[in-house]
């Protein structure tokens, strides 16, 4: 039970790590978190028609509503001249407003609840099997939707990794040479709503952000190269996820949070070491 | 059918409404709406940690922690801005979701001990539902407050927004400023993410800023706007809620200030992004139209077949072309009438390009081209009275003469 909960966490703290470093590199932070509250609107419309509630179905709408978001962000700011950060937050509210106001229409019919936004279900991961008849029921159906999730995320990053290198820190010089940065910021888009949707299952609307931002952060403040960024974003992904969820364990927390939280801790050691180590240097140099 | 709970939740959401508007204005043209986003998801632990301290009624004890906490978070945003290589919006969502992480976890623990919650669960969702008339009270107190404020102190609110150097020199405390703006701004989240939660509370801080300043970058427009903009849609939102009482009043406000700034971002006449698309695409069917109709008139041979274009058909439709046969299409009189005008324009351009800004006269077509369909009728005849009236342009062709 232990396993199945770590792997589902650390899987999503491996692709977050992947999604979360190209678009903190590309100074859009703020934007998962848009994405992550846009998710709700075709949650719930999945799962009205579907009946399920991580069904290809649910998975498809609420991915495609948070896509939707970012787009239109992107277009407001282009187009409609309005402030990225005003139409980031624009779209989003709106976007989670309606998707509320489909819960609350829906009323007691759904077990979509405020609990299962704010904490996601990840306790319950261990329980939801799919009841297929065959040999995919040998795991739980979150964790199957987080390993095709990650599947493609590792198949992504392998084929087009030189261009994903050239794109996340210079979006000039990539279209310079001839690299299509449209594209490349189209798929990491697409990529990043999946794993939101298969995050928010278990996490919840605001924490899935967590994965996505703090991680990278931490690997960015130690790293001079693409390689150790994301490397070292991945190992403070799976830290703070084995680390939070051992002390949810001792301490009787919500594993959810816990390791969210953890991972804040991460970072924020991580920015005093720098600190750190940055005034010794200053001050071997001074003498 | 309308109680006395409607009255109070339609009251409650028309005070937090223009409450949020009005204090949105200065963090949105300071270009901090995200700021917004992340203090109202930053405040939750303060919250959570009054709750448990001073019981279910926490009463001002709450007010103290949000502002207090609010101010913890900016301070690491700027922090983490300003000491490393982290973005100002990689910091903002950090901050976001180190601060709601570690309410979720005092909320837990405090759920587990049994401890009576009074909705903090609403904290995120918001529940306008259960709102008290203390509440409405604090909110219209903030609200008078507010109003006093800004209208005391709005000639430094705009001068720092729209130029900071400016307002600082001219003895706005900066440090002093931005700390009063965002407590205050923390004040305000608190009371409100109460009743609407965080992300509404949010959107309330910063859409009707945005839809005011898309409509008109004049302050008092601008604020007009934000503060009607926000009523308004409270109104609305109250009214259905009373109709279908199971809706979340917030959300719906929220959705009915997206219902009214949508559309005008898209099809608002001047600044709209339809409309905008349309006059482009309407400029440039003149232009190609205006080239057509030259075109036909500077053909020798007037019963050649051709394609029919687009274009073309506008024509015919406008009556300037006429089909004279399968295939032949030629000018009417009136499109005859047309095109000598452009041409007229075309060769006043060129004389006047030769003859006063002594452009050699074979480099004067290219920008013709263009000014002849930039030429209004006004221009057009004092270039001609300025030029006193040429009869040919440098290249010895005859321009010709105007016909009204």
């Amino acid at each position: 039970m232990t396993f199945l909960i770590l792997a589902t966490a650390g899987l999503l703290a491996f692709q977050a790590a992947l999604g979360g470093s190209f678009l903190l590199l590309r100074k859009s932070a703020m934007l998962t978190d848009a994405m992550a509250h846009s998710v709700l609107p075709g949650l719930v419309i999945g799962y009205v028609i579907s009946g399920s509630r991580s069904g290809p179905e649910v998975i498809l709408f609420a991915a495609a509503s948070s896509l939707i978001a970012a787009y239109l962000i992107d277009f407001l700011s282009k187009f409609a001249g309005i402030w990225f950060e005003a139409s980031t937050g624009f779209v989003f509210t709106s976007l989670f407003a309606l998707g509320i106001v489909l819960v609350t229409a829906l009323g007691g019919n759904v077990d979509l609840d405020a609990d299962c936004v704010l904490f996601g279900e990840l306790l319950y991961v261990p329980f939801r099997y799919p009841s297929t008849e065959s040999w995919y029921d040998s795991l739980p159906l979150p964790l199957w939707n987080q390993i095709w999730v990650s599947l493609a995320w590792a198949l992504f990053v392998f084929f087009r990794w030189k261009q994903l290198q050239t794109w996340a820190f210079d979006e000039g010089f990539c279209r310079s040479a001839g690299i299509s940065d449209g594209g490349l910021r189209r798929t990491v888009l697409t990529l990043t709503s999946m794993s939101i949707v298969v995050g928010f299952d278990a996490f919840g609307a605001v924490l899935v952000v967590g994965f996505f931002i703090l991680p990278a952060a931490t690997g960015w403040l130690f790293s001079k190269t693409w390689n150790t960024m994301l490397l070292l974003s991945m190992a403070a992904g799976l830290c703070s996820t084995t680390l939070g969820y051992g002390l949810a364990l001792y301490f009787d927390w919500e594993p959810g949070p816990s390791m969210v939280a953890v991972s804040g801790l991460l970072f924020f050691a991580a920015t005093l070491i720098v600190q750190f180590k940055k005034s010794r240097d200053n001050l071997r140099s001074a003498h | 059918m309308i109680s006395a709970q409607i009255l109070l939740i339609m009251g409650g959401c028309m005070l937090a409404a223009f409450l949020l508007a009005l204090s949105g204005i200065p963090t949105y043209l300071r270009r901090e709406s995200l700021t917004g986003d992340a203090l109202s998801h930053a405040i939750f632990p303060g919250v959570v940690l009054a709750v448990w301290i001073s019981g279910a009624n926490a009463g001002w004890t709450i007010y103290v922690f949000g502002i207090l906490v609010g101010i913890i978070a900016l301070f690491l945003i700027q922090t983490i801005h300003q000491k490393t290589i982290i973005p100002k919006d990689g910091a903002t969502g950090i901050v976001l979701i180190v601060f709601f992480s570690v309410g979720l976890l005092l909320m837990g623990r405090l759920q587990r001990s049994g401890f009576p919650l009074w909705g903090i669960q609403h904290v995120l969702l918001g529940k306008a539902a259960t709102i008290l008339p203390n509440d409405l009270a604090v909110l219209g107190i903030l609200a008078l407050l507010a109003s006093l404020l800004f209208f005391t102190f709005q000639k430094w609110i705009w001068a720092e927004a729209f130029d900071a150097k400016f307002a600082y020199h001219s003895g706005l405390p900066k440090l002093g400023y931005a700390l009063f703006l965002n407590g205050w701004t923390a004040m305000v989240l608190t009371a409100s993410i109460q009743i609407l939660g965080a992300v509404l509370s949010a959107a309330l801080l910063l859409t009707p800023a945005a839809l005011g300043h898309f409509l008109s970058p004049n302050p008092r427009n601008l604020m007009l706007t934000a503060v009607s903009s926000a009523i308004l849609s409270a109104l609305f939102a109250g009214a259905i809620s009373a109709f279908l009482p199971a809706m979340s009043t917030g959300a719906l406000l929220v959705i009915m200030l997206f219902i009214i700034s949508f559309p005008l971002f898209l099809f608002h006449p001047q600044k709209g992004v339809a409309m905008k698309w349309l006059a482009r695409k309407k400029e440039a069917r003149r232009w190609t139209d205006e080239n057509t109709l030259k075109f036909l008139n500077s053909r020798t041979e007037s019963n050649e077949k051709m394609e029919v274009s687009p274009s073309v058909l506008r024509l015919i439709k406008q009556g300037f072309v006429a089909q004279k046969g399968a295939g032949v299409y030629a000018l009417t009189p009136l499109g005859n009438q047309k095109a000598e005008r452009i041409i007229r324009k075309h060769r006043l351009w060129e004389t006047f390009l030769h003859q006063r800004l002594l452009v050699p006269e074979g480099r004067v077509h290219d920008n013709a081209e263009l000014m002849e369909h930039l030429l209004d009728d006004e221009a057009e005849d004092q270039l001609a009275k300025e030029l006193n009236n040429p009869s040919s342009d440098p290249h010895s062709s005859p321009i010709p003469p105007k016909k009204s």
